[in-house]
């Protein structure tokens, strides 16, 4: 079982929502669950956003990120977007400069979060969950 | 507690007489004078004081309605229109008691739909919902324009107050759409106004498909609150349905820069609709009641609706938008354009209610109480509204929700900061932010539509004394009784 931090800024919330998609699989529990790294996504325009991978929890930080982190993403929201939905490969994109990393020599973690982060936003955007509004029925 | 204001009502006849009357005019099942009945038409979600009816009637047709509004003229008795009970402005609440006439329930049929001069004929209780599912089941070719409102909000009362709707930078306000009325007057006269006042006695289905060029008395009943008369048809014009839709999302950073960057898209005269709102409202839709907007985020989003015919046509209307937006980003505004689609599924796919409509917006209906400065405004003072509003906002400890639209290729646009609250508790904060809202808003010359009558006070200390002459004469011409939805503006 895996605990996803809901997001209270515009970018967690889009990362948990892509995340929250895969969170009963059996594979995605096995990359996730005690991988204990933290990543840095900055999106350029917006605001750097750290996402803690810890034994079964994400948890996401945009205020006091950590100085030291396993890696750093660093992308424009056009990007994101043509990854998303396939238009741009990401072998392409790190050749063109569009997706850049700091970490590059940790080369297996790198190769686990795309394995997390990119599969995950290619199944929302191909397959979103058209029932949203089944989720969290509790009402205020 | 609801309570009715001080007006000797029943001293031309006696309550049990004037029950007994409306038993025989609607059927007596088709009426009540019970508390328990009464009590839902006494309030509304804003902050307005609530008021009991003294009856309520279910009409089925004009006839029932004349016969009504002669015996109520006859004894000063006020008549008030209903259809759901949605306006955010206490303009059903009768505020001086008698009789409320509720057309939801059997006064909600579409009369009939014209697919060659592209029109609706509909009974004052048709609702959005309603006029949708026809269009899309039977009509799919047309298409009529919804407001960010729930589908269960009527058309007829959203038309006639002037509302705007998800046509509106094309077209302007929905009071500009309507092609004809059917009116009932204080002296019990049916009135039909447009092409259809060709007819003695009835109007053909067909004859509904135009406002002019005859003098335009529509202005009589358009935006008097149903302080005039009781509308009892409406035409409202439909558009071709174009095969090819697609909205786009614009985030922009910076609170005045949202100004310029409507303002400009609008002008383009290539977008259906243009839409924005405070970045706090789109997290409220992702069930966030109380957000925080932290350093970095972007402060706007902004829709922009764009279709077209075929497809040369859509891309070159999709080329000059991405045109547009890249000139206003090389003046220094700073401003992404993405496919709305394409974000909100990678974002929630809940904020989809806004592009959706008419829909049930959750951060509209989450709180007991909703309220809001609705007006028109003049689209060259945006720069300096939004900042100010914005810091009432944060000066009273609620999160800031401002909608805005651009009417008609930026001719003017719409100014609308809402207020959701829990009425049992934060009413009176509320109720003073507003308060401050307003009397900014009215100061930078923004005009409230839709208007409570606390609001329409503070608008008469400036408005021009002639209007008021002519506006209080036509009021006493045309209801010497006053038995209209009394108390509305002031009256």
């Amino acid at each position: 079982m895996i605990s996803i931090q809901k997001g209270e800024d515009l970018l967690s919330i889009s990362l948990s929502t892509i995340l929250n998609h895969r969170k009963d699989e059996p594979e995605f529990q096995k990359l996730v669950i005690d991988w204990n790294k933290k990543i840095l996504i900055d999106i350029e325009d917006f605001y750097p956003l750290e996402i803690i991978f810890h034994r079964n929890e994400i948890k996401f930080k945009v205020n006091d990120i950590d100085k030291k982190v396993d890696l750093k993403v660093k992308m424009n929201i056009y990007t994101l977007l043509d990854l998303a939905y396939r238009r741009l490969n990401p072998v392409k994109a790190v050749f063109q400069r569009k997706l850049r990393f700091k970490g590059l020599l940790k080369f297996r973690i790198l190769l686990k979060f795309m394995n997390i982060f990119l599969k995950s936003m290619q199944m929302v955007a191909s397959d979103p969950n058209n029932k949203y509004y089944e989720l969290n029925k509790d009402i205020r | 507690m609801t309570a009715t204001k001080e007006r000797n009502l029943y001293e031309k006849i006696r309550k049990e007489n004037v029950f007994k009357k409306l038993g025989e005019i609607f059927g007596s099942k088709n009426v009540t004078d019970k508390s328990v009945d009464l009590y839902p038409y006494s309030y509304d979600m804003t902050e307005c004081e609530a008021h009991m009816p003294d009856f309520v009637v279910i009409p089925e047709n004009s006839a029932q309605l004349i016969e009504l509004v002669k015996f109520c003229n006859q004894n000063s008795i006020p008549i008030v229109p209903y259809i759901s009970g949605n306006n955010v402005g206490g303009l059903t609440i009768p505020e001086y008691g008698g009789v409320v006439v509720d057309f939801s329930k059997k006064m909600n049929r579409i009369l009939h739909i014209n697919e060659n001069m592209m029109y609706a004929l509909l009974e004052p209780g048709v609702t959005f919902g309603e006029l949708k599912k026809q269009l899309d089941e039977h009509y799919p070719h047309l298409r009529y324009s919804y407001p960010f409102a729930p589908p269960y909000a009527g058309v007829v009362g959203n038309v006639i107050l002037s509302g705007m709707n998800n046509l509106s930078c094309k077209l302007g306000s929905m009071g500009d759409s309507i092609n004809g009325l059917e009116v009932i007057t204080a002296d019990g006269e049916l009135i039909r106004i447009g092409s259809c006042f060709y007819g003695k006695d009835t109007a053909d289905d067909d004859s509904w498909w135009s406002r002019y060029p005859m003098p335009d008395l529509m202005g009589l009943f358009i935006n008097w609150q149903g302080m005039t008369g009781l509308v009892t048809k409406c035409a409202v014009q439909l558009w071709p349905n174009p095969p090819l839709k697609k909205t786009y999302l614009g985030i922009v950073f910076g609170l005045p820069d949202i100004a310029p960057v409507i303002r400009e898209v609008g002008r383009t005269e290539i977008v259906d609709d243009i839409s924005a709102v405070s970045i706090e409202v789109v997290k409220m839709a992702v069930e966030l009641p109380e957000p925080v907007k932290i350093p970095g985020e972007p402060d706007f989003a902004a829709l922009f609706s764009i279709s077209g015919k075929t497809e040369s046509l859509f891309k070159a209307k999709e080329e000059y938008l991405k045109l547009t937006i890249e000139n206003l980003k090389k003046k220094g505004i700073k401003v992404l354009l993405v496919d709305a689609d394409e974000f909100t599924k990678l974002f929630s796919l809940r904020v989809r209610c806004h592009l959706d409509l008419p829909a049930v917006i959750l951060s509209l209906v989450e709180y007991s109480g909703l309220t809001w400065f609705g007006s028109y405004a003049p689209t060259h003072k945006l720069e300096d509204l939004i900042p100010q509003v914005n810091d009432l906002f944060i000066k009273y400890k609620v999160p800031p929700f401002i909608y805005m639209k651009i009417m008609k290729h930026s001719h003017y646009g719409i100014f609308r900061p809402i207020l959701r609250y829990n009425k049992y508790k934060d009413e009176e904060n509320i109720h003073s932010l507003l308060n401050e809202i307003a009397e900014l808003c009215i100061a930078e010359g923004c005009i409230p539509y839709k208007t409570p009558a606390w609001m329409t006070e503070k608008m008469r200390e400036i408005i021009n004394p002639g209007w008021q002459k002519l506006f209080d004469k036509i009021k006493n011409c045309i209801d010497p009784n006053k038995i209209f939805n009394p108390g509305r503006w002031n009256t």
